[in-house]
């Protein structure tokens, strides 16, 4: 294996690493534009030049291997001049849009220049002007004078998606980045290139202009909206979800988040359940009200009970496993059954990159965990097609997001208590409805269809109507004159895990 | 007046407790006395600080280096331009950067102001507060005089925000130093009325002096530093013992007293006025024209030409704003000569644009821990005179 020296320290590497591998093994940080751990090296920002012994100029660090013997600086004289210069090269013709622009505060070219330059401008002439704010997709803008040609967008179109959508076209100083004529960038993970362009020059158009990014509060947290589990970092501010980031993890989604999964997020927005919904009426918006109503409905339930109705639980595949726990437990312990129903959203479209067809994020878990505290689980269409489903008094489910069933000729529903984040069709036909905290509002962990347990934690607190799923349960349990024992997430959670598999990360 | 001076009757009476503040009108800065008390005679003095804490120190830790010059405004608010010259003199020697020549002579001019005004408020919170309300309005009106230059140059009157890592906000206004000479014949005018009628006055005197005595000793025991220090007789001053800026090369005298009381530390405050008028005068005589920041853009905001102009100023401008001056790790200790003494200022940087920690040493706070020792056999009356003559400031003493 190779052994070189780097600013005057010897590292053994693997043969064919590069130099900027081989330096970040030491620990020392070579500045890079257009390099990126999941593209194809393509050498041409020249920032990352380094000075190597015998050669004749200095040299791309993305690109030259390490050799047996090698001898690198990064810090001497020549590659501190090679930065500067490539910086006042790259900002010749930058346009003064810091303030107007969306990637400023997260822009590696102003820190970049910050740290390795911050040399006034000697230029004397006037920029190159080119289009601004092309809307050269469905999902993304595009600013031409802010490109500094880096080709991470090309590359990412021609070797991650194929779709070959983004070119350079013209020359010099007329270099720019295009979209071919009369097509677009429709590519269903177009806003990577976003996230991949180290300037503001390829924005979303969904973010465009709506929170400067040194407000924003990330948060790992996990994309509900397929199976895959991408995990991602929910960017949130003054209480709102702005944005959506992948984060990397090379055992899931790499670097990568799907278009249609970025931009679900708005859906929490809509028809927000915020309050409690007995009978339709509205309750106050506070926690005690929605107590109040948790009461309501376990009155009622008890009532139906009593009088030997069956009572049967319906899980989205859409709650955390935490929640699924309490959930379980619930049918189990205090509704007496043997059986739950696990309702899906329809299935979604599958790509070759990352989304998956069930689109679903923790259907599989909530099954498993099912199996595993003893409880059968069936699907609600197919259960609602049986004829067992007329004799069904009432029905709890925790998490709305699923297709109403049609109700089975004869049916004796009389209640239907549903907790949920928002008002669609299921929590419209609700006679108690119960808000809880929607996805990136809350902390749970999910299975996803590899079989892994991830965790996502909230980017936002939620409305001050909406109560955890896992205390309104307990809360109507104890109303009913039972127990699902203690009522806290952390004992939920030790309690599912244990069931599940060990931990974060570890498989089911 | 002590004890001795007065018949007792032999009483007997019980140790009496008394609070005396924090809201007692004289107890201004905000600080609370315990006092133990024979009939009128002080037996001890426990004195209660931190009603004015604002968590100055933690504060600056979220914000960047520039982001303090604000909140050092208000440590010492009587003399607020020389926290942020301590505190600006501090990150430079970190940053192991020399402020252009101009800016160095602009410090100082303001830092001398900063003294002026705050012996003057010194001197006139005592006057007032022994009766004298003249002498008061006659203090107060000098200071007024560079307010107004102040709000000239800064903006502000009280708090200027002026200093920045590597300079100050912006030049002298071109009619700075006329103005000053105008307000400094009026200080003086002022000057010789307030001490016609003070110096000699046999109410005021008879209040003061004798009264609070530290003796030099004593007073480097406690780690007493400026006008306090020096009235005891110790010639200390930081401004000769470790010239910074341009101390060494103007001319000026450290008065110091003979007997470390009261009177003597209102006589070291009144000679050091007329001192910083003639630091004042020669610098303007020596300071030469150019620029007023240190020209690293990693460190001073680039000019707004620049920042309007061209994309380089723009970024800088951003990261300095966002970030804050790249400020290389390490630990440094700095202090100048405030109004009330020594004011120190240690800054830890981890390499970040905020301070990783920042601690001040404030001059008062060593000096109000002594109070009960000067004060213990006095009448409780004497607490006024000796309060004021060393000039507490909460600001300061609290962070």
């Amino acid at each position: 294996m190779p052994v070189l020296t780097i600013d005057s320290r010897q590292v053994e590497v693997e043969p064919g690493t590069t130099l900027l591998k081989a330096a970040a093994k030491l620990g020392i940080d070579i500045p890079v534009f257009c390099y990126h751990d999941g593209l194809p090296v393509a050498a041409n920002c020249r920032m990352c030049l380094v000075e190597v012994k015998g050669a004749a100029k200095p040299c791309p660090a993305c690109e030259i291997q390490a050799r047996d013997g090698m001898e690198v600086l990064t810090a001497s004289p020549l590659v501190l001049e090679a930065r500067r210069s490539v910086l006042e090269f790259i900002l010749l013709n930058h346009p003064v849009d810091c303030p107007i622009c969306d990637q400023a505060g997260e822009c590696i070219l102003q820190d970049h220049y910050f740290d390795h330059s911050a040399s006034p401008s000697r230029t004397q002439v006037r920029k190159v002007h080119k289009a601004k704010a092309v809307p050269v997709g469905p999902n993304v803008t595009l600013d031409k004078e802010r490109c500094i040609n880096c080709t991470r967008c090309v590359r990412f179109c021609r070797e991650i998606t194929g779709s070959r959508q983004l070119v350079q076209v013209q020359r010099g100083n007329h270099t720019e980045i295009s979209v071919f004529p009369g097509r677009q960038l429709d590519d269903p993970y177009s806003l990577c290139t976003v996230d991949l362009c180290p300037v503001g020059a390829l924005t979303s158009r969904d973010f465009r202009f709506q929170k400067r990014a040194w407000f924003l509060k990330p948060a790992p947290a996990i994309c509900p909206e397929c199976s895959r589990g991408c995990n991602v970092w929910a960017d949130a501010a003054d209480g709102k979800l702005w944005r959506i980031r992948p984060r990397e993890n090379p055992a899931v989604n790499q670097w990568w988040a799907c278009d249609h999964g970025r931009l679900a997020f708005h859906r929490f927005e809509q028809r927000r359940a915020d309050r409690a919904l007995v009978d339709y009426a509205p309750r106050e918006t506070s926690r005690a009200a929605t107590l109040e109503a948790a009461a309501v409905a376990a009155q009622r339930l008890q009532a139906i009970r009593s009088q030997g109705g069956r009572i049967i639980l319906i899980l989205s595949s859409m709650i955390s496993l935490e929640e699924g726990y309490a959930a379980l437990r619930f049918a189990s312990v205090v509704l007496g059954q043997k059986l739950v129903l696990i309702a899906s959203r329809p299935d979604g479209e599958k790509d070759a990159l990352l989304r998956t067809q069930d689109a679903n994020c923790n259907r599989d878990g909530l099954s498993k965990l099912a199996a595993r505290m003893g409880l059968g689980a069936a699907d609600l269409a197919g259960f609602f097609a049986t004829a067992q489903a007329a004799e069904v008094a009432g029905l709890v489910s925790v998490g709305a997001e699923y297709a109403v069933p049609m109700l089975p000729e004869g049916a004796r529903m009389s209640e239907a208590v549903t907790l949920a984040h928002c008002l669609d069709p299921v929590a419209d036909k609700s006679t108690v409805l119960l808000p809880i905290p929607g996805h990136f509002e809350k902390d749970g962990h999910y299975v996803n269809s590899a079989g892994l347990v991830q965790r996502s934690q909230p980017a936002l607190s939620p409305p001050d109507g909406c109560v955890q799923a896992h205390v309104l349960l307990s809360e109507i349990a104890s109303k009913m004159g039972g127990s699902l024992g203690s009522s806290d997430l952390a004992s939920a959670r030790t309690a599912a895990l244990s069931l599940i598999g060990t931990g974060e990360g570890s498989h089911a | 007046m002590t004890r001795e001076h007065l018949p007792m009757p032999d009483l007997t009476c019980r140790e009496m407790l008394l609070q005396m503040g924090p809201s007692h009108p004289a107890m201004h800065g905000t600080v609370k006395l315990d006092l133990r008390l024979d009939g009128e005679t002080i037996v001890g003095i426990d004195t209660s600080i931190g009603f004015l804490h604002r968590g100055f120190e933690k504060m600056c830790e979220a914000s960047t280096w520039n982001q303090c010059f604000p909140y050092a405004d208000r440590l010492n608010y009587v003399s607020p331009a020389i926290n942020g010259v301590g505190l600006a003199l501090a990150v430079e020697k970190l940053l192991g950067i020399e402020v252009p020549e101009r800016t160095r002579y602009i410090r100082v001019i303001l830092s001398e102001i900063a003294r002026i005004q705050d012996h003057l408020t010194a001197i006139a919170a005592a006057a007032l507060e022994l009766g004298g309300f003249t002498a008061m309005l006659w203090a107060v009106e000098a200071r007024d005089h560079y307010y107004y230059l102040f709000e000239d140059v800064a903006g502000a009157r009280v708090t200027l925000s002026y200093c920045r890592v590597g300079g100050v906000r912006n030049d002298l206004t071109p009619d700075f130093r006329e103005k000053f000479h105008k307000a400094a014949a009026i200080t003086e005018r002022l000057m010789v009325d307030i001490d016609k009628l003070l110096t000699r006055n046999r109410i005021f005197v008879d209040r003061m002096r004798h009264l609070g005595v530290m003796s030099a000793a004593q007073a480097v025991d406690w780690g007493f530093s400026g006008p306090c220090l020096r009235a005891s007789g110790v010639p200390y001053d930081v401004r000769k013992d470790d010239p910074y800026l341009v101390y060494d090369r103007v001319d000026f005298d450290v008065p110091v007293g003979d007997n470390g009381d009261n009177f003597d530390r209102y006589l070291v405050r009144m000679e050091e006025i007329r001192q910083s008028l003639r630091i004042v005068r020669q610098c303007f005589d020596q300071m030469p024209e150019g620029p007023v920041n240190h020209p690293d853009w990693q460190v001073t905001h680039p000019p707004k030409t620049e920042v309007y102009g061209t994309i380089e100023g723009m970024i800088a401008q951003f990261e300095l704003v966002f970030r804050g001056p790249v400020v290389p790790a390490g630990e440094v200790f700095h202090s100048v000569e405030g109004g009330n003494g020594e004011l120190g200022f240690y800054v830890v940087s981890d390499g970040s644009g905020r301070p990783y920690r920042l601690h001040v040493r404030p001059p008062c706070f060593a000096i109000m821990q002594a109070l009960g020792d000067m004060l213990k056999g006095s009448m409780v009356a004497d607490i006024i005179p000796t309060f004021d003559s060393i000039n507490m400031i909460g600001g300061e003493i609290d962070r």
